[in-house]
């Protein structure tokens, strides 16, 4: 069995796994980057005759770190790519996610308001780490923070889903 | 406020956990296999799009 055969069995058992990792990190394009990123080293690893080190948490370590410096970027330009204020919508509870709907929505928010709901709801950070993350005063997090839930929320909810009635 | 608060955290968690799931498009496993030197997704990285600039 060739190298290359190698390599192509290691992507195909690996690819969603680490694009859905970024994606729902950094939308689309960026997890597009990352993914080509992480895989390009893992064939350079293998090219220099190191491919044993190569496994699911190698892939998702290297994914992190270059999401983790993606979002540092981000957040240093977060004042200059507000959305503006979305109106609160109600909260449906129990929505039925469309995995490709939320990933549009998370196409369309401006990175700074990704990263954040990233760092709070996918990796489950307080808002005082997530602030010291992207380097933030504290209020500031949480406004850009609600100011995200109101915009993903806005974008991702089918319109026409039935509302959960009041808790 | 709190409640809806927490709500809406509940729910955004519930959503990028869908999202985590989603299947690479094949273009990218094409890519990832046959890469292709300067193939412009690199930039995407540390030159963060504008919303709205994802072609279809």
């Amino acid at each position: 069995m060739s190298e290359s055969d190698d390599f192509s069995r290691f992507v195909d058992a690996h690819l969603d796994l680490v694009y859905g990792f970024a994606a729902a990190r950094v939308g689309r394009d960026v997890a597009d980057a990352v993914v080509l990123d992480v895989f390009r080293s893992a064939r350079h690893t293998v090219d220099r005759g190191e491919g044993e080190v190569l496994s699911r948490s190698w892939l998702l370590t290297r994914a992190r770190n270059r999401i983790l410096a993606h979002w540092r970027l981000v957040a240093e330009r977060a004042e200059s790519e507000s959305s503006g204020d979305t109106p609160a919508r109600e909260v449906r509870i129990g929505t039925d996610w469309d995995a490709e709907r939320v990933l549009d929505a998370l196409d369309r928010l401006p990175a700074a308001e990704r990263a954040v709901l990233a760092l709070r709801y996918l990796e489950g950070r307080p808002v005082a780490e997530v602030a010291h993350m992207i380097d933030r005063p504290h209020a500031t997090t949480q406004q850009l923070l609600e100011k995200a839930r109101r915009a993903f929320h806005a974008l991702a909810l089918p319109t026409a889903a039935p509302t959960a009635a009041p808790v | 406020m709190g409640a809806q608060s927490d709500l809406f955290g509940l729910e955004v968690e519930r959503a990028l956990g869908a999202a985590a799931e989603s299947p690479a498009p094949i273009s990218l496993r094409k890519a990832v296999l046959d890469p292709v030197p300067n193939d412009g997704v690199d930039g995407a990285l540390d030159e963060p799009r504008a919303p709205h600039d994802r072609e279809a």
